[in-house]
């Protein structure tokens, strides 16, 4: 079997014409309503035996002592934002665990083999930027890992539910709640192009720590990734705190991004 | 009975209405107010780094940035180091039982610094004592220093109090020598003859254009930062008594937000320094240059490193800033001082925060007395809606959602015999970022965990100062901890090691040591 045909079988690109009906009782976590503000903001811890955590992975930049979060889009690639990474690769670092800062658990670790840039990312520009990057593992991902499908952007519209996961803050004031990988439900408020967004008005969100992290969509037990998580902006002009305004996330499943992704898993298996 | 409780009753009313009262005022929405940024300086020692300072701030004009300094300085420097014995330390003056007895003692002191049989050694080991951060140099120094003075306040700058000799008057601790209240007003009364009787104490010639000498009145001088900021009672009430409206010794602990300022019982506005994160460690400091060297590299010149110190200022500055301006819009306070350590990187440092923050919208950059005629013209009750935070906050722009992170961490240096030990803590995260702990002499990393007394006296030059360090490094070798201790005198019978470290010391702000340079050597 040759190295491209090892990634296909996984990469699955799913349609998503029916999202209704998702089941609350496949995903792990005290109920929302709890009044301890719980969450990557407003939301709740993962537990290990969760699709989100058998997926998704906390990233250390030690070029820049920044945390992020990423998502296995095959069993030998991860998918992130490209702010998160830095100029060589051996500095960063990626732990598969739901809590890596407790003393008590146990860490597995993951290096990379190489980088892949979003031809259209521009850290001057944030807000136009595709901040995409894909992370290709020296090793495949343990068992219990199960890399997630990347959903059509056609097949989704503003109002959609979502569940948002990483490792970020849960508070936006202080820095405080990283390194424990949490999730929220929220729905997108508006699409456009290459991204999307999300009102985070209310108290449900992503915050610091979370960019790279993965937006998805949940059909009974089945995660699909409909984007990535790149940063916030205050677009309602209410000065409200950093985290408790919009929310911009790259659509991994618009047309030319699919394609984008597709094309770099194979670009590191044509490599090999 | 009746006549004990209708007091009481009244009394609880009318609190009750006060509260409400409070309350009331707290609801108010009001109209976000500006960001005032304060930015001083403590000594005005350097004539060059007066004229550096003021061209900063017309540069910055130039530009649109309207920049203004308060300037506090020490009455010490407007009398030349032969009639240092003008000055009389307060301390010194209790042992003086009249006037005529303190004036004799002036006298005899004067003859001593012109006698040709003392030497210039002896003369300065006494004048040592009569000022921590040494004195004038001479009369056309004094001369220049005046001129500067005159022509930064023409310029809009703000001249105010920093004292004299530069002592601890105040309480905090077993080095302070508790001023009363006596003591404190002697101090003020000759801050304010030192500077005005400027031409008389030094034999110049008034060249100025104003009969004073000066284009402000004594009256003018309404603020002032403590030494060392150690203040105590006395003071407070002193300020009062000549009339100052405002005090700047305030070194708090706790939150890192800027606080909205208040008046202490005597009337007098309160602005405490800033206390803040020194960004990517775990080192907290006063807003002030002083204490970021003394924290970055034990207050020993490191210019090899200079990038790192002014990035991590310029960094801690404008979270500082940041945090206020998009949250509760209180004053922020950055106190330097008229030095350039570790090759000027707090002063480039400075210079770069005030060009990105002071032509920001709603950013006022002003002197004290004019941030005390802005509070004073608010009222109360929309003070209490400023301190409540009942005002639209300004838009943070896009913010990307990655997180600077800082392991935790705690390095201490224990003595046991001759050995100086390092041990260390570390969290998970701090390992995961791969941060190391180091010995360091003097700044230097050494191999190994701890230091060997006698090898260091053996190969340290004899009765030098030492400084040994534990320290945390992240993977760029930046500290992210440190823990050091000083030893003075190494190898000789005074042998002594401190007994708090310097990062302790420094987070008190404006130590003697950051205007020492002064007194020159002879």
């Amino acid at each position: 079997m040759s190295m491209r045909n090892r990634y296909l079988p996984i990469l699955v690109f799913s349609l998503l014409s029916s999202l209704i009906g998702c089941s609350e009782n496949s995903f792990s976590g005290a109920p929302e309503n709890l009044s301890r503000s719980y969450g990557i903001l407003g939301g709740q811890d993962v537990v290990g035996s969760d699709p989100v955590a058998r997926s998704t992975v906390m990233l250390l930049n030690l070029e820049t002592n920044e945390i992020c979060t990423g998502t296995a889009v095959s069993d030998q690639a991860l998918v992130t934002a490209a702010h998160c990474v830095p100029q060589e690769k051996e500095n960063l670092q990626i732990f598969l665990a739901v809590n890596p800062l407790d003393e008590k658990s146990d860490v597995e670790t993951s290096a990379i083999s190489k980088i892949v840039v979003h031809s259209d990312y521009n850290a001057a520009e944030p807000m136009k930027s595709v901040d995409l990057a894909i992370l290709h593992l020296r090793e495949k991902l343990p068992i219990s890992y199960q890399a997630v499908s990347v959903a059509k952007a056609s097949a989704f519209k503003v109002g959609q539910d979502i569940l948002l996961a990483g490792y970020g803050n849960n508070s936006s004031q202080e820095i405080e709640g990283f390194g424990r990988l949490r999730q929220v439900r929220a729905s997108v408020s508006e699409i456009a192009g290459s991204f999307f967004e999300v009102d985070q008005s209310l108290g449900k969100g992503i915050c610091d720590g979370d960019s790279g992290g993965p937006v998805f969509v949940v059909e009974g037990e089945t995660l699909t990734l409909l984007g990535v998580s790149k940063l916030v902006y205050d677009k309602k002009q209410t000065g409200a705190d950093n985290c408790l305004t919009t929310a911009q996330f790259v659509s991994v499943g618009q047309e030319s991004i699919q394609q984008w992704i597709l094309k770099s898993l194979l670009q590191n298996t044509q490599q090999h | 009975m009746k006549k004990l409780v209708q007091p009481i009753l009244s009394g609880t009313l009318a609190f009750s209405m006060a509260l409400s009262s409070t309350a009331f005022a707290q609801a108010q929405k009001v109209e976000r107010p500006p960001q005032f940024v304060l930015l001083a300086f403590d000594g005005s020692y350097e004539n060059s780094f007066w004229e550096e300072s003021r061209e900063f701030a017309k540069t910055m004009k130039a530009q649109g940035k309207n920049v203004k300094f308060t300037y506090f300085v020490s009455g010490v420097y407007w009398v030349h180091e032969g009639n240092y014995a003008l000055y009389m330390p307060p301390h010194k003056e209790a042992q003086f039982s009249s006037a005529r007895e303190r004036q004799a003692e002036v006298d005899r002191r004067l003859r001593e610094a012109t006698d040709a049989s003392i030497s210039k050694a002896q003369k300065k080991r006494i004048r040592g004592q009569y000022s921590d951060i040494g004195f004038g140099d001479n009369p056309q120094d004094i001369e220049e220093r005046v001129n500067q003075v005159n022509l930064a306040y023409e310029e809009g700058h703000e001249i105010a109090s920093h004292g004299n000799g530069h002592y601890k008057g105040g309480n905090r601790d077993g080095e302070s020598r508790n001023w009363n209240l006596k003591q404190w007003r002697s101090e003020f009364q000759q801050f304010i003859d030192l500077i005005f009787n400027v031409f008389e104490n030094n034999n110049i010639q008034n060249r100025t254009k104003y009969a004073s000498g000066y284009a402000f009145a004594p009256e003018e001088i309404t603020g002032y930062r403590a030494p060392t900021l150690d203040t105590n009672p006395e003071m407070f009430q002193a300020l009062s008594d000549f009339r100052f409206k405002y005090d700047t010794s305030g070194a708090r602990s706790g939150p890192e937000e800027a606080i909205w300022p208040k008046k202490n019982k005597h009337g007098t506005w309160m602005f405490p320094l800033g206390y803040i994160n020194i960004a990517g460690t775990n080192k907290k400091t006063a807003s002030m240059d002083y204490n970021f060297f003394a924290n970055q590299s034990r207050g020993i010149d490191d210019k090899a490193n200079k990038e790192v110190y002014r990035d991590q200022m310029t960094k801690s500055y404008m979270k500082y800033f940041n945090d206020s301006y998009y949250g509760n819009r209180a004053p922020v306070h950055i106190g330097h001082h008229f030095s350039k350590w570790n090759g000027g990187a707090y002063w480039e440092s400075m210079k770069e925060v005030t060009s990105e923050i002071c032509g920001k919208p709603e950013v006022r950059c002003v002197t004290y007395i004019d941030y005390v005629k802005w509070l004073e013209s608010q009222g109360e009750s929309k003070l209490a809606s400023f301190r409540a935070g009942t005002f639209s906050k300004v838009s943070r722009p896009a913010d990307l959602k990655s997180e600077v992170v800082v392991g935790k961490t705690e390095s201490r240096l224990q003595r046991d015999g001759d050995l100086l030990k390092g041990s260390f803590k570390m969290d998970r995260l701090a390992k995961m970022l791969q941060y190391k702990s180091a010995i360091k002499i003097n700044n230097q990393v050494q191999a190994g965990e701890e230091v060997d007394l006698m090898k260091l006296r053996e190969s340290a030059l004899k009765g030098s100062d030492v400084v040994v360090s534990a320290v945390v490094l992240n993977k760029q070798g930046m500290e992210v901890d440190s823990y050091s201790l000083k030893i003075e005198k190494l190898g000789t019978a005074s042998e002594s090691i401190s007994n708090k470290s310097i990062e302790e010391r420094a987070i008190l702000g404006d130590l003697p040591e950051a205007h020492e340079h002064h007194e020159h050597e002879e």
